[in-house]
């Protein structure tokens, strides 16, 4: 709930996915905390513990695959940076994240109440669509 | 997680006590990014500039740096 890798990555999913992205990849850093809490009370901790050398390949691979987001992230900023587009061009680094994160594709896992409220907003003359920002990764619609 | 069983009350089984917290927590945290990004989604056309959306891959960058240095000198 502090502020952290969590709260960064639904920032920059919201803003350069969507809502359904975003909402899929919540889901998945909640679920992957349940699946922590039930391998920690199933021992996994003290077989960790007990092992230095698993647990050290356990902290290298969360550190890799911790730094290859940074890497998409810094290519995309870096990338606009060049270019001053002012489309996000979110296809392949959106849909890695949200998969890595090991939720399924964003279909039909919406907690509740969700369909309701983004239709209004994108038909607001106004603006531009905040509901659908650019492309959207095809799994995300499938 | 490593911090919820001292919050179990002294005459409750952990059996019961840690599931029940770690539940609270973690609906919490959903409640809590949820409401986040609702929030984020409703600015998100003030936001949606090329220098925010910049400024924000940028501190994601490092923040995911920072923690994968943290993570892999020994976390």
């Amino acid at each position: 709930m502090t502020p952290g890798p969590d709260l960064v990555m639904i920032t920059n999913l919201v803003l350069n996915g969507s809502l359904r992205v975003a909402t899929a990849a919540a889901l998945g850093m909640i679920t992957a905390g349940a699946v922590q809490a039930g391998l920690g009370a199933a021992g996994l901790a003290a077989l960790l513990a007990a092992s230095p050398g698993l647990f050290a390949a356990f902290r290298w691979a969360g550190a890799v695959v911790l730094l290859g987001w940074a890497v998409l992230a810094l290519r995309r900023a870096t990338g606009r940076a060049g270019t001053g587009a002012p489309a996000p061009p979110p296809k392949a680094t959106v849909a890695v994240p949200a998969h890595a994160t090991g939720q399924p594709p964003a279909g039909p896992l919406y907690p509740e109440g969700q369909p309701a409220t983004p239709a209004p907003r994108c038909a607001r003359p106004s603006g531009r669509a905040c509901c659908a920002p650019g492309p959207i990764p095809r799994w995300a619609s499938s | 997680m490593a911090f919820l069983p001292q919050f179990v009350p002294a005459g409750t089984a952990p059996e019961i006590g840690v599931p029940l917290l770690a539940a609270c927590y973690l609906a919490l945290g959903l409640l809590w990014l949820l409401i986040w990004m609702r929030l984020v989604h409703r600015l998100a056309p003030h936001l949606r500039s090329p220098r925010v959306l910049r400024i924000t891959d940028g501190l994601t960058a490092v923040v995911f740096g920072l923690f994968a240095v943290r993570l892999a000198l020994g976390g």
